[in-house]
């Protein structure tokens, strides 16, 4: 069967796909948000870029280039199931865009609080860790709510919690970044790249992407596992994350482990600068590398489980769940066949597997094991095999059934 | 056939919610930590302590945290003063005063401001403000270092002249950086200030 006769299921409630859900009321709270808080950050940015155009543009420059493969890290780290790109960058807007302004006024309002209760001095020295941990962990964890409630579909898992997270966080970060940049380095080119190095090469590793990421991987638990774990401990996992990164957040912004050398930076002060960042945030890193990490491992269990009982029928190989199961594995099974049969099949490679993965996905939300969704799915990903087979030097010599065979297209 | 792996963090296959519930919770907390600041803020903000002041011109009732420090005179006017840690409010009496609002100010500045402090610099514009009783005034801020001490300090002062010709000066002050922190304390007092 040519590729281009493969019928791809209809999308089901199994997934939402877009952001783009005008009937669901999360939707339209986001998009209000989004549009009145624009106003406000468009206003804000063209201040900036009057008072200093060069340095504005030098900050927005710099950032992005700090920003976009970080995006791409965290996009890619979810090894089976990449994100909706309109969701993600719906999440990376509401942290730059929603959370930031907000924030803005929030953090001012919980200050006059600390001002009053703790008084000048001791509002002086805390404001910042009283107020700003608080609040802005909670309007970040509401923009991957918000996702939630707009797409349910598309957090399935902590790992998508944490995409979700950190790319809020990072579009957060880098809005901030700006507003120190000009704000408070002065705006001037010189300025700028002061606070790039203070914010960003010395601070970038432990930000925002972090503490937010830890709020969305809660998230992602408490949403993905009603099924299966009582509310009681679902709460307590999300509350328990938010609440590390609450705290590590805290301890960024307080006067405590301050090693930062007194201003003005000079000489050895340069060297100290990424040491004091490091005291205080590497200790989240490896925190939240470690969870990232057991996330996965336990994606590729997920997988591996999903898709065993699959082997046999139409839907995937022995061969290929083995390929599937390793990210590696699977980009160089692509190259392979690019090499052997062209981009054509390259692609339609590719595609399989993705598929083969949704066939995953499928599989484990279904009641039955003659579920309609779950029979069409597997239907599609032998199409999608029989197209690939039909190409020239697709098919490996030894392929003799479906999927039945040990070898199929993908199997090496 | 046993049923299908279910996925360790599975989710519910079919939502019949559109999710309208836990909507109105998002915005709910959206306005608590948005507003709840300024609304908590403001319930600590009341003032609570017995007036203070020259009878028959102004009297400033402190908010809490904020305590009478005594009374004296700077160029020949009476002040009282409140403090609270390191901030501090003087609320000046210059009785009669016959011309505007933005005479009285550069009056402060020239005879007491300037007097007391080095390297004073006093922002360029007077903005307008008018107080609760409906008074409208003048407002500028400054910094300047104190010749006794040696301290810099940042203020805001507030000059009001009432249509029985009187002069009011309110100076809120504080060490340089924390005047932030004290400022809404400073308005909610002035603002609340009944002047005659």
């Amino acid at each position: 069967m040519p590729a281009s006769t493969s019928v791809r299921p209809r999308p089901s409630s199994l997934a939402d796909g877009t952001i783009f859900q005008p009937r669901r009321p999360a939707f339209w709270v986001y998009l209000v948000t989004l549009g009145a808080t624009g106003f406000v950050l468009l206003g804000e940015q063209s201040f900036f870029h009057r008072i200093s155009p060069v340095g504005w543009l030098l900050s927005w420059g710099l950032l992005t280039i700090y920003a976009l493969p970080v995006f791409l890290l965290v996009y890619v780290l979810d090894l089976y199931e990449r994100e909706p790109l309109s969701l993600v960058i719906g999440a990376t807007l509401w942290g730059a865009i929603a959370a930031t302004t907000l924030a803005g006024y929030a953090n001012d309002g919980w200050g006059l609080v600390v001002a009053r209760v703790g008084g000048p001095a001791f509002a002086a020295r805390w404001t910042a860790a009283l107020t700003a941990p608080f609040v802005e962990e909670t309007l970040k964890g509401l923009g991957v709510v918000l996702i939630y409630l707009i797409a349910p579909g598309e957090i399935d898992d902590m790992m998508d919690g944490f995409v979700y997270g950190a790319v809020c966080g990072l579009g957060f970060a880098v809005v901030e970044d700006v507003f120190y940049f000009m704000g408070v380095f002065g705006g001037r080119p010189s300025g700028v790249l002061e606070g790039f190095f203070v914010r960003v090469v010395a601070s970038g590793l432990y930000s925002h992407v972090l503490y937010t990421g830890l709020v969305g991987m809660g998230i992602g638990y408490f949403v993905s596992r009603r099924e299966r774990r009582s509310r009681g401990r679902r709460i307590a996992v999300v509350a328990g994350l938010s609440a590390v990164a609450v705290l590590a957040h805290l301890l960024w912004d307080s006067p405590l482990l301050d090693l930062f050398p007194a201003r003005p930076w000079s000489g050895s002060d340069w060297l100290v600068i990424p040491l004091a960042t490091a005291v205080k945030g590497f200790p989240l890193l490896v925190f939240v590398a470690v969870a990232v990490v057991l996330a996965r491992r336990r994606e590729r269990k997920w997988l591996h489980a999903a898709l065993a009982g699959e082997i046999g029928d139409t839907g995937v190989s022995a061969a290929e769940l083995r390929v599937l199961e390793h990210p590696r594995n699977r980009r160089a099974a692509v190259r392979d066949m690019r090499r052997r049969a062209g981009s054509r099949a390259g692609g339609l490679l590719r595609r399989l597997q993705r598929e083969q993965v949704t066939l995953a996905m499928v599989r484990s939300k279904v009641a039955v094991d003659d579920d309609p969704a779950l029979v069409a799915q597997r239907t599609y990903c032998g199409s999608l095999r029989d197209a690939l087979r039909a190409i020239p030097g697709a098919a490996p010599a030894d392929a003799s059934g479906p999927a039945s065979s040990d070898a199929g297209p993908t199997g090496r | 056939m046993a049923g299908p792996p279910a996925r360790p963090d599975a989710t519910v296959l079919a939502r019949s919610s559109r999710g309208g519930g836990a909507t109105t919770v998002v915005v709910g907390v959206i306005l608590i930590v948005v507003l709840g600041g300024y609304v908590v803020a403001g319930a600590l903000s009341q003032p609570v302590g017995p007036p203070v002041g020259f009878a028959g011109v102004v009297s400033v009732r402190p908010v809490s945290g904020w305590v009478y420090a005594g009374r004296d005179a700077v160029a020949g006017a009476p002040f009282v003063r409140l403090t609270r840690g390191s901030g501090t409010l003087d609320v000046v009496a210059v009785v009669p005063f016959t011309s505007d609002s933005q005479a009285l100010a550069l009056g402060y500045v020239r005879t007491v401001l300037s007097t007391r402090l080095n390297q004073l610099s006093v922002s360029k514009a007077l903005g307008d403000v008018r107080l609760r009783s409906g008074l409208v005034g003048a407002r500028f801020g400054y910094v300047g270092v104190v010749a006794d001490t040696g301290t810099s300090i940042e203020g805001e002062v507030t000059v009001v002249v009432t249509p029985s010709d009187h002069g009011v000066v309110f100076d809120g002050w504080a060490p340089a950086g924390l005047l932030p922190f004290v400022r809404s304390d400073l308005e909610t007092m002035v603002d609340h200030a009944a002047v005659s």
